[in-house]
């Protein structure tokens, strides 16, 4: 029994697999569809068994202390720490942090020595303040190439040095009025969002009892207090929800992007690039002419690193003509033929195991 | 003796290094006859220990990248073709880019991905991005960051790339090759929701693009399984849509029995195929840069297994 059912279920699956490759039409899409759906989810489950394995291996190097047993527990410390920072504070690459605009343009006008209100003078401000961040930016090694990411540079420079951006500290004063004319005391900035949302729902509820919606779909009344929101806004504030909430938040990178960025980024990459000089070493001390055979693909390898990069075409036309021959014949030819041995290899494997002569998913190979 | 031993290794690896010189001096390129006989100075006294080959190939790296010698690339057929193909679509086409990467092969498919998106955005086509590897996604939205928000959208802000009409993320989904399979027959099954949480049906560009066979054209960056293979046997071989892709130089040639049966349109591989497509779109970026180091690191190689075998046979005629 214990080996009965598992045979029996690879029996069929494997050939309700098969048989919904030539028979698309109901019921065999839908099959094919649900377990194409099964797999995804157990490829999701095995993911969460490898961390699981990762730990107990780990762990249990370290509690036993074998060889190696510190990088165990860089390991353990790194997945923990990786998984506990996106879990706090997400794992997209920014996040919104509120912005006290109101209190950098007291700071900004007071060092600027700029009267409250005055718009023409801290638009001047901004400016001079903006060309000097550029200047400091300009003159960096680094510097970002395109000028969207110079701008952003300076855009961020700027809010280090002033605690906002220069949009947001030319807009301060109509988010401190907005602050003003709320009923309720905003003790915070992020509470911005939240009076913004309430206006949102006095619209709604106005219209509710104003017998707005009779009639209408779901849709149709989302449209309907959604416009007139956007209408009264603007009216009453000059500007957009979108536009104050944007003063009043502002995008950082989140931790866990910069452990992304600045530490697995640069460490990935270095293992992959020790591929160049380990292939230079191996050059050196392996690729010798010792058959014909090896005297073949050294040959071939010379031409093909040469003509794959622009100093064949500097030495001759002829070597990258060469090292494309090379490409598209000799080798796709053995490509090829690679290729039908491994799918002619898989098609029997397969049968095997649909028929039951291999067992890999019993434990001990079923026997 | 060990002396005289190691005076016979040095002079027999300055033959070596000399016959170097002389062997791609004679293939017709003058100029770099100077850098040879300048190696065969310096790698004799160097080459007994691993790691002055190391440090070799780190200065016939570093060098270019500092000094670049600005060398030109010809453009080659598999790539000319995918450029041709991007450029004969309508304005407005759909693009699915698949991003099957990680941060390990970054430097050589990135510079890939950012021509071949900057070519899409200049054409006004439509992107989705998906990956079938799980930190695929933030490469995805880096190059977004990179090409359109920092680049197109600065350019031309009266004619911006807006998410939801223009281009959409899509989240990573574990599955590999089901994936593909499931999106050839509908989106939404496999993604309900895009990157941001947005139900795929309310987003604009989404409602038009039901199934992979609402796509015109698949481009997959492709380091390992999964990746350009399974798009070739779904998107090419089931569904019949243009599929063309970027791949590693060590696994280029794995695909070019799939470019002569027609099943992939283009083919970028590695860093030298990203500069010929950086050329083709007129922006020469991080991959042009790259191609000098390259040159100079595969002509080091070349060096390397020239010295080696003269070394080898004058130690089998010693022998004898």
């Amino acid at each position: 029994m214990k080996k009965t059912v598992p045979l029996a279920i690879v029996f069929v699956t494997g050939v309700a697999m098969i048989v919904q490759f030539f028979i698309p039409p109901w019921p065999f899409n839908v099959l094919a569809e649900t377990v194409q759906s099964w797999v995804r989810i157990i490829a999701a489950g095995a993911m969460a068994l490898g961390i699981a394995s990762l730990l107990a291996v780990n762990l249990n190097k370290v509690y036993r202390q074998r060889e190696g047993w510190p990088f165990s527990i860089v390991t353990v410390a790194s997945l923990i720490g990786m998984a506990l920072v996106g879990f706090v504070w997400g794992s997209a690459e920014t996040r919104l942090i509120p912005v006290d605009s109101p209190a950098a343009y007291t700071r900004f006008i007071e060092a600027k020595n700029i009267s409250v209100d005055d718009a023409e003078a801290l638009d001047a401000a901004i400016v001079e303040e903006v060309a000097d961040i550029r200047a400091e930016v300009e003159t960096r090694v680094d510097v970002p190439v395109t000028e969207g990411a110079l701008l952003r540079e300076i855009d961020s420079r700027f809010q280090r040095r002033w605690g906002s951006s220069p949009a947001q500290l030319r807009s301060a004063p109509l988010v401190r009025d907005f602050v003003e004319a709320q009923p309720q005391n905003l003790d915070t900035v992020d509470a911005i969002p939240r009076a913004i949302l309430a206006v949102r729902a006095s619209v709604y509820e106005e219209l509710f009892e104003a017998g707005e919606f009779e009639g209408l779909t779901v849709e149709e009344q989302q449209a309907l207090v959604e416009g007139t929101f956007q209408e009264r806004f603007l009216a009453a504030w000059g500007v957009s929800p979108a536009e104050m909430l944007g003063a009043s938040q502002r995008e950082v990178r989140s931790p866990f992007f910069w452990g992304y960025e600045y530490l697995y980024y640069p460490l990935a990459a270095t293992m992959f690039s020790l591929l160049a000089f380990f292939v230079a070493s191996a050059a050196f001390r392996a690729f010798r002419a010792r058959t014909p055979e090896a005297t073949l693909l050294l040959v071939a390898a010379f031409f093909v690193m040469l003509g794959r990069v622009p100093l064949g075409d500097y030495i001759g036309e002829w070597v990258p003509n060469l090292a494309g021959w090379i490409m598209s014949v000799p080798n796709t030819a053995g490509m090829r033929a690679i290729m039908i041995g491994i799918a002619l290899g898989a098609v029997s494997y397969s049968l095997r195991i649909i028929l039951g002569y291999e067992r890999p998913y019993l434990a001990g190979g079923g026997d | 003796m060990d002396i005289k031993r190691n005076i016979s290794r040095y002079s027999r690896l300055i033959v070596a290094m000399l016959v170097a010189a002389a062997v791609l001096g004679a293939l017709g390129a003058p100029t770099l006859v100077w850098i040879c006989v300048a190696v065969a100075g310096v790698v004799p006294v160097l080459i007994p220990d691993r790691r002055m080959i190391f440090l070799l190939i780190a200065v016939f790296v570093v060098l270019p990248l500092l000094f670049p010698m600005k060398l030109e690339t010809d453009i080659t057929p598999e790539v000319q073709n995918m450029y041709d193909r991007i450029e004969e679509l309508e304005s407005g086409s759909v693009i699915l880019m698949s991003f099957d990467f990680d941060p390990a092969t970054r430097p050589e498919l990135y510079p890939a991905t950012l021509a071949f998106m900057r070519h899409c955005v200049r054409k006004g086509h439509r992107i989705v991005t998906m990956a079938l590897w799980p930190l695929g996604v933030s490469l995805a939205e880096e190059a977004v960051r990179d090409v359109i928000m920092d680049e197109w959208n600065v350019e031309n802000p009266d004619d911006p790339y807006i998410y939801g009409r223009d281009y959409v993320h899509l989240p990573y989904m574990a599955g590999g090759v089901v994936v593909a399979n499931q999106v050839a027959a509908s989106f939404e099954q496999v993604y309900p929701r895009d990157l941001r949480g947005t139900p795929l049906r309310d987003i604009p560009m989404m409602r038009g693009i039901t199934n992979l066979g609402n796509i015109d054209f698949t481009f997959g960056l492709s380091s390992g399984d999964p990746g350009l293979r399974e798009w070739i046997m779904v998107a090419s071989d089931r569904v019949g849509i243009d599929v063309g892709g970027a791949a590693t130089a060590v696994s280029a040639p794995e695909f070019y029995p799939y470019l002569q049966a027609g099943q992939l349109v283009g083919l970028m591989g590695g860093l030298k195929g990203a500069s010929e497509y950086e050329a083709l779109v007129g922006v020469p970026d991080t991959a042009t840069a790259g191609m000098d180091a390259q040159s100079l690191a595969h002509l080091a190689i070349i060096i390397f297994i020239i010295v080696g075998n003269v070394m080898f046979f004058m130690d089998r005629r010693g022998k004898a």
